[in-house]
């Protein structure tokens, strides 16, 4: 509660403490200034005040109580909600192919996304993604974006083509100007070989032999100018070798003494000996860094093996 | 974050200090909306800007393309241009 508003409820209180105190120092003087009948009625009146502001008092606590609770009733259903878009974590292996998957968004909601596709001809399609700010706004700009680009995959749609033709679509009603930033790619089981596109997302790792962050081009986060330019591009992953997928949720984790957990350390943490695995080093190293520090920004990862799996 | 401003003509300069973040961001907001007709070019003096966040790159998109894309930045520090370059919007704006 404000100063202002204690100091509004206090107000029958004090002058219920000064009466009282100028009534003490009134029973022995020889010329009181109220008759006693005058000073009862006047304590009367102060308690009828008090009992009034106890009651407003109580009212507004319980209003407050029950505003509380509802507004918690509705976080966990949006968090219920956003865990069936977005599972907290989520596992795929076929022949060939082993994916590990983590979200943890700041808030009850978040903007940060992974999609696990499977499509015709042994593909998989993968996408990673990363809506501007947290909370609500970005969970329902994510919710959107992450159906387009689903839905352009699974109808055959490349990478490269879903992004742009996504992007062009958002751009077209967007007034708050949120954007997202994603990299789609689509896996062939195969052969190993990764279709990507990518629209301004952080670049992710490959792993095998000595990591080293892919290069793609930046293209354009998507919802902020038309015509985003997003290209085609490739990588061939040898068996064993992996990618591993974030959100700068992990690489802009800040610990006691500001500093960023920053691109080395991922590089240098990327091991495990399953996708599993991988997401929960990485992620125990970045709590560890942190140490005990609220996370600030939405969190996600997505690891993938090729040649591993059942 | 502080904004300090200087019009020349049709001509206006923001000198851009501190973290444009979720907070700084309604203020560079409230600015450009008080924008007046006469206003053709602006220019982003970004030599004080530390940081900037989703929000602020928010508002500089919103910002370029209020003034048609006459919008320029200048003084842009190496973190806030990999930032700008990851995000590929460093190929829209005019950044010198």
């Amino acid at each position: 509660m404000k100063i202002k508003t204690i100091a509004k409820y206090a107000v029958p209180y004090v002058l219920l403490g000064a009466i009282l105190v100028f009534r003490l120092s009134q029973l022995n003087s020889d010329k009181p200034l109220l008759t006693p009948q005058q000073f009862d009625t006047i304590v009367w009146v102060e308690v009828l005040a008090m009992v009034a502001v106890a009651q407003v008092l109580y009212t507004r606590n319980k209003k407050l109580t029950i505003e509380r609770a509802r507004a918690e009733t509705l976080s966990a259903t949006a968090r219920e909600i956003q865990n069936g878009i977005v599972p907290q974590t989520k596992d795929y292996s076929e022949t060939g192919v082993e994916i590990f998957a983590f979200a943890q968004p700041a808030k009850a909601v978040g903007g940060d996304f992974y999609d696990i596709i499977p499509l015709k001809d042994a593909r998989i399609g993968i996408v990673v993604g990363d809506v501007s700010g947290k909370g609500v706004p970005a969970a329902l700009f994510m919710s959107v974006v992450k159906t387009m680009i689903k839905d352009r995959l699974l109808s055959g749609t490349p990478p490269e083509e879903a992004l742009n033709a996504v992007n062009d679509e958002v751009c077209g009603a967007n007034p708050e100007g949120m954007f997202a930033t994603v990299f789609a790619g689509v896996f062939h089981v195969q052969d190993g070989r990764l279709e990507f596109a990518n629209a301004g997302h952080t670049p992710p790792v490959k792993i095998g032999g000595e990591n080293s962050f892919l290069k793609p081009d930046a293209g354009m986060a998507i919802g902020l100018f038309e015509d985003a330019g997003i290209i085609h591009e490739e990588v061939f992953l040898k068996k064993g070798e992996g990618m591993f997928f974030y959100t700068d949720g992990a690489t802009e984790a800040i610990n006691a003494a500001k500093e960023s957990y920053g691109e080395r350390r991922l590089l240098k943490v990327c091991a495990g000996s399953t996708a599993k695995s991988l997401v929960e080093n990485v992620t125990a190293d970045v709590a560890g860094f942190t140490h005990g520090l609220d996370q600030f920004d939405d969190l996600t990862m997505l690891a993938l093996f090729y040649g591993k799996g059942i | 974050m502080k904004i300090e401003k200087t019009q020349t003509g049709g001509h206006m300069a923001f000198v851009l200090e501190g973290w444009l973040d979720t907070q700084a961001a309604p203020e560079l907001e409230g600015e450009l909306k008080s924008l007046t007709d006469d206003v053709q070019s602006l220019l982003f003096d970004c030599r004080s800007l530390e940081y900037i966040s989703s929000s602020g790159i928010r508002q500089l998109v919103a910002a370029h393309k209020q003034m048609g894309g006459n919008l320029t930045l200048i003084h842009v520090s190496a973190e806030i241009m990999d930032v700008l370059n990851m995000t590929g919007i460093a190929k829209r704006l005019n950044i010198e």
